[in-house]
């Protein structure tokens, strides 16, 4: 287990305590990371930063239950961040246009040329194995957070075909994976 | 419950974030009183929780820390060490008691959260100082 991985566990648990400065420091460590998590799905940077402040409060509130043998820390964090963008994305029927990218917006493109773990080349492998339009569906919904209501609009298919589709995607990565 | 192949895939689209917003409700919802489902959500997690790795950060407005302060709870205002006449009660005992001793109390008292708790301590602290005056007075 890397340093930064238990230090993140060590604010976790004093955060659990109700320690505020420890959230201070979880912030500064780790809020580039989540905001580039919610700035991809929402695109627009005022709606980025409600679900940035929702995602840490939700992180404050939830850190008692973290467990360390369910989820690392890092990731246990991106789920939070990920939840508190979709919930907003969902709840204000963002559609296509309203998230489409802004000028100038910062959000990125994942970076494939980032140095990836063991897991991730992994899951790519599987991932691989599904056809281009599928695999670029499980990714747009992961990233970007598009709905299948979205990715049938910008795929040109009905909703439940996409739905068919993204099972698929899914049992390979069941079938694909063994955690724990 | 044990839970079915068609509702861990489902759960999987959870994780994933294709489902819609009351899809999302209905299935947290679930989740609160489904342990086997809970876990089911923890273990997509885990499964597609690599992909974060390849997310590029970006650094947040100065302006989003202070929001949250603003929005924790502020379990200090309530505290009775924020009450001056029991910080001068704790004060008086710490200069005519043991110092350390009572200044070491507040420094843990600090970290217990609960008010119950704290109430409790403070109440027996001054019960077992005024007991240990009282019998030395006799």
């Amino acid at each position: 287990m890397n340093e930064p991985e238990v230090r993140l566990r060590d604010f976790l648990d004093a955060i659990a305590e109700g320690d505020r400065s420890a959230l201070q420091h979880l912030y500064k460590r780790t809020s580039d990371k989540l905001y580039g998590v919610v700035l991809r799905i929402l695109r627009k940077p005022e709606f980025a930063e409600r679900a940035l402040s929702d995602a840490y409060l939700r992180i404050w509130r939830d850190a008692a239950n973290y467990s360390p043998s369910l989820l690392p820390a890092e990731a246990w964090l991106v789920m939070h961040a990920r939840r508190a963008a979709l919930d907003l994305a969902r709840e204000r029927g963002l559609g296509l246009d309203e998230v489409a990218p802004e000028q100038g917006s910062e959000a990125e493109e994942p970076d494939p040329g980032r140095e990836i773990g063991d897991d991730l080349k992994h899951l790519l492998t599987c991932l691989a194995t599904l056809d281009a339009d599928p695999r670029l569906m499980l990714l747009l919904a992961y990233y970007d957070g598009w709905s299948r209501g979205e990715l049938a609009i910008e795929f040109d298919a009905p909703a439940p075909t996409i739905r068919t589709w993204m099972l698929r995607g899914l049992e390979q990565i069941r079938e694909g994976t063994t955690p724990l | 419950m044990k839970i079915t192949d068609d509702t861990d895939l489902l759960v999987g689209e959870y994780v994933l974030g294709t489902l819609e917003s009351d899809e999302r409700a209905k299935l947290e919802e679930i989740a609160a009183r489904e342990p086997t489902v809970a876990a089911a959500i923890m273990v997509w997690e885990r499964r597609l929780a690599p992909l974060h790795e390849l997310i590029v950060p970006v650094a947040p407005p100065d302006t989003v820390w202070p929001e949250i302060e603003k929005q924790l709870p502020h379990e200090d205002q309530n505290s009775r060490f924020r009450d001056p006449v029991f910080l001068e009660v704790v004060q008086a005992l710490a200069q005519s008691y043991k110092a350390d001793t009572a200044m070491g109390l507040v420094q843990r008292m600090r970290r217990w959260r609960s008010l119950a708790v704290l109430f409790g301590a403070a109440a027996l602290f001054l019960a077992a100082y005024l007991g240990a005056t009282l019998l030395r007075g006799h």
